[in-house]
């Protein structure tokens, strides 16, 4: 049986997709990376690998600062490969909350941004009516990401803290984020076109 | 038992309520057409004049070369990285502030400090400004600047009232220095002590907010306010005028990682520091204050939060305050505690009046340190209040402590009281460090309540027992609700009245003037159907009794006076009310107000479940309106 595979199967599922209405900009771990959730990503990364790069190379912002090469890469290329290294961290973190039973199913970056609106809400009506809560009144859509991550990850070390062989808080952290950025880098290796 | 993670909000779908970011585009900052200076770090040059995105100015530094004039606005390109720092020079007021910005779509602009600058933004004596939508960073770890800023401002002897200064919507992302001693800070604002002076020379911030800002990769404390300039205790132990700093609020910020603290406040009255979020210490707490009066911290939710020597707590009330008040806050995984409140008990240092109430701490006071418990009191500390605390605690960590009282010489704590906090230890066990000092100097402990692995103290001079039903105390993943105490517990109006207590429970549930309080945080309610304490009725307002409502009908036995009995109507017979019900000291629900509406025959109004009899009984309303009122169980006092 004919399996489309790599950029095939990318062109195919992209294809499919556009058709929908959506774009598709890349895929990671035979998912699809939407137009939007790549550009949430890109931006939420943009002054820090513009500062990065700036800093080892001593290069300063240009009008082609993002198509000049610096050693052998622009930075435009670094954007879009911490981007997808973005996206594959939420994807990668979900999943081995699943993986762990800390959590029923992955969220797409739109159940995300869904779920980021319905807390708000139920904050802001909370708020109106004169109810307690705790936390933030209102959330910013990339601090709600960035706590909800933090979170999981969090429960990931406490997870892991909880086995029988007892290890420090340290250690596990410094095992939990080898294992993160393994994943990442298979998921990056195998899925960008 | 899985972590349900849509389960952190709940409702429908709603608004972005961030007016400059649309639902699905990128975010867009300050129309172009309200600003008054442009800096873009790509097509900008310094030689422009600087008014126009399209003659925009170049770098930070040649903001230090222009005296800036209240009500101007000075505006960064969206997505731009500017290096450097600048020195502010110029000043607003609170009715024509200077505002530095964002223009432009994408993400903020990137202001970050330059190997050899030790702040990105710097402010001696100016002030009426804000800052909004702006990214700072500065981060050299490797570098020779041991303690890094963000915005660091100084107030110069002879300031005055330095008002208005606010922070919006920043995100002050990596703020490290090259010192492992992890001082940096993201923002840095000080009075320095000048000593005594005149009234014309002295100086302090007035209305200091810092609200919606991400901290984030700070090596040291996120904001410190460090007010030193006749200050609380410069008035106090060397006899100085008080001239606190006011108006500081800190509210709706998130932090990630911070080394040391989210915010350290010093020399301030009445501060508010409210509905924050902090995840992540290495050393030290969340919050402290030190050297403040009349601080109130609410509704936030601090969690992983660690110190392996001392502090490390959510609500942490540290040396020469008054009145501090710590309430309704929820925290996680705090390896110091719940409630510390402490000082030395030294020179003329003081530790008066705190109020800790209310809060919930799950996982907490598991440093293996004498200055680790879910409640810790050190030092001169005197007249505290620490009741109605939830304090859950599980098999994560090996040993907890519930209780300690401590110093470091000298003086222990008095007068303190430490009443109706619920303990419960569903794993490994929970010890008590020093808690018979709690029956001395005028300390009292009472009406607390403990279950599980842990002991009753004998100096709880009426402890409670039982296990408290609480909901789900060992969610891997706890939240307030968990410790939610369900019907039939023990908790339930065991308490001991409290005077002024607030009103609220942690969950929003009434406490009527009054009304004998469960024990927790949870004041148990069983919404439409009544129970001990008072409750609200409906959604949207109140019934109001009047003064001669009678919340439940009993009567004595003999037909008048204080008695064991109450008539249930549902059961039709009276029924016996226990002696752990009749404690005329404990509220006022036994008084008789009226015998003659006290007839079974006269009954009219609500009817309620009570919870502790498991049977209906009714009470009485002389008049039904608008208004509000809490319907009282078992109170007959008449007073609302």
């Amino acid at each position: 049986m004919f399996r489309p595979t790599g950029c095939l199967a990318l062109f195919l599922l992209s294809t499919a997709l556009a058709c929908a209405g959506e774009t598709v900009v890349a895929i990671l771990g035979g998912q699809p990376v939407f137009e939007d959730e790549y550009r949430f990503h890109e931006e939420r990364v943009k002054t820090n690998v513009a500062s990065r790069i700036m800093r080892l190379h001593g290069v300063d912002m240009s009008p082609d600062f993002w198509t000049t090469e610096v050693d052998g890469v622009t930075p435009g290329e670094t954007l879009k490969n911490e981007a997808l290294r973005s996206i594959a961290r939420f994807r990668v973190v979900q999943t081995l909350a699943v993986e762990q039973g800390l959590l029923e199913a992955v969220m797409s970056y739109r159940d995300m941004i869904t779920a980021f609106h319905e807390e708000n809400l139920r904050r802001k009506e909370m708020k109106e009516a004169g109810e307690i809560f705790y936390g933030p009144v209102q959330f910013r859509k990339d601090v709600y990401i960035s706590v909800r991550l933090e979170q999981l990850t969090r429960a990931l070390q406490k997870a892991a803290l909880s086995d029988e062989v007892i290890l420090e808080e340290d250690a596990v952290k410094t095992q939990l984020e080898e294992i993160i950025r393994k994943r990442i880098d298979s998921l990056i290796d195998a899925n960008t076109p | 038992m899985t972590l349900a993670l849509p389960a952190f909000g709940a409702g429908s779908a709603g608004v972005d309520e961030n007016p400059v970011v649309p639902l699905n585009g990128e975010p867009t900052y300050t129309d172009p057409a309200e600003g008054t200076y442009f800096l873009d770090a790509v097509n900008g040059n310094d030689n422009n004049d600087g008014r126009s995105p399209e003659t925009a100015w170049q770098t930070l530094e040649r903001l230090s070369d222009v005296r800036i004039k209240a009500g101007e606005v000075v505006l960064f390109k969206a997505g731009d990285v500017f290096t450097g720092r600048f020195y502010l020079w110029g000043s607003g007021t609170p009715q024509d502030p200077i505002v530095f910005g964002a223009y432009g779509t994408g993400a903020k602009p990137l202001l970050q400090g330059g190997e050899q600058d030790v702040e990105v933004i710097y402010i001696t004596g100016d002030r009426g400004l804000e800052f909004r939508n702006l990214q700072i960073s500065n981060d050299y770890p490797a570098g020779s600047i041991p303690h890094r800023y963000g915005i660091r401002i100084q107030a110069s002897a002879g300031s005055g009232d330095m008002q208005h200064f606010h922070f919006h919507d920043l995100d002050f992302i990596n703020i490290e220095g090259a010192d492992p001693e992890n001082e940096s800070r993201a923002i840095m604002a000080e009075a320095l002590d000048f000593g005594e002076e005149p009234d014309s020379l002295r100086s302090r911030f007035n209305g200091f907010i810092v609200e919606d800002c991400l901290f984030s990769n700070i090596d040291g404390r996120a904001v410190q306010f460090h007010d030193r300039n006749q200050s609380l205790s410069d008035s106090r132990i060397r006899g100085r005028s008080y001239y606190p700093s006011i108006g500081f609020v800190f509210q709706n910020n998130t932090g990630i990682n911070i080394h040391r603290n989210m915010l350290q406040l010093q020399g301030t009255k009445d501060a508010v520091i409210q509905y924050n979020y902090m995840s992540g210490t290495n050393e030290g707490s969340a919050f402290w204050p030190f050297d403040t009066d009349g601080t109130l911290v609410q509704f936030n939710d601090f969690r992983h939060l660690r110190n392996e020597k001392a502090d490390s707590y959510i609500c942490h009330f540290d040396y020469n305050c008054i009145d501090t008040l710590m309430q309704y806050n929820f925290g996680y995984d705090v390896d110091g505690g719940l409630v510390e409140i402490i000082v030395l008990s030294d020179f003329s240092f003081f530790q008066e009046d705190a109020v800790a109430r209310y809060n919930i701490g799950v996982d907490v006071g598991f440093r293996n340190k004498a200055n680790s418990a879910g409640i810790m009191l050190s030092g001169r500390v005197t007249r505290s209040k620490v009741y109605n605390n939830t304090i859950v605690t599980t098999n994560r960590q090996s040993s907890y402590k519930a209780i300690a009282i401590n110093n470091w010489g000298g003086e222990w704590p008095d007068n303190n009281a430490i009443h109706n906090n619920l303990f419960l230890a569903t794993g490994n066990p929970s010890t008590f460090d020093d808690i018979g000092r709690m029956t001395q100097a005028g300390n009292v402990l009472s009406h607390n309540l403990y279950h599980g692995n842990i002991t009753l103290p004998g100096a709880d001079l009426s402890p409670v027992s039982g296990d408290p039903l609480v909901l789900f105390p060992g969610n891997p993943d706890p939240k307030p609700m968990d410790m939610m105490i369900q019907a039939g517990s023990p908790a339930i109006a065991a308490g001991m009245l409290i005077a002024d207590n607030g009103g609220r429970d942690f969950f929003d549930n009434p406490l009527p003037d009054g009304l004998v309080p469960s024990i927790g945080a949870h004041e148990f309610q069983t919404e439409g159907m009544g129970r001990w304490a008072g409750f609200k009725i409906g959604d949207t307002g109140y019934v109001d009794t009047g003064s001669g409502f009678l919340g439940w009908i009993w009567v004595g036995a003999d037909g008048g006076g204080i008695s064991n009995w109450m008539y249930s109507v549902s059961a039709g017979q009276w029924v016996y009310l226990p002696e752990d019900y009749i404690n005329p000291g404990a509220g006022s629900w036994l008084y008789l107000y009226d015998s003659a509406a006290l007839s079974p025959a006269d009954i009219r109004g609500e009817w309620f479940f009570a919870q502790a009899f498991s049977t209906w009984v009714a009470s009485y309303g002389d008049s039904v309106g608008s208004g509000s009122a809490w319907l009282y169980a078992l109170d007959l006092s008449g007073s609302q």
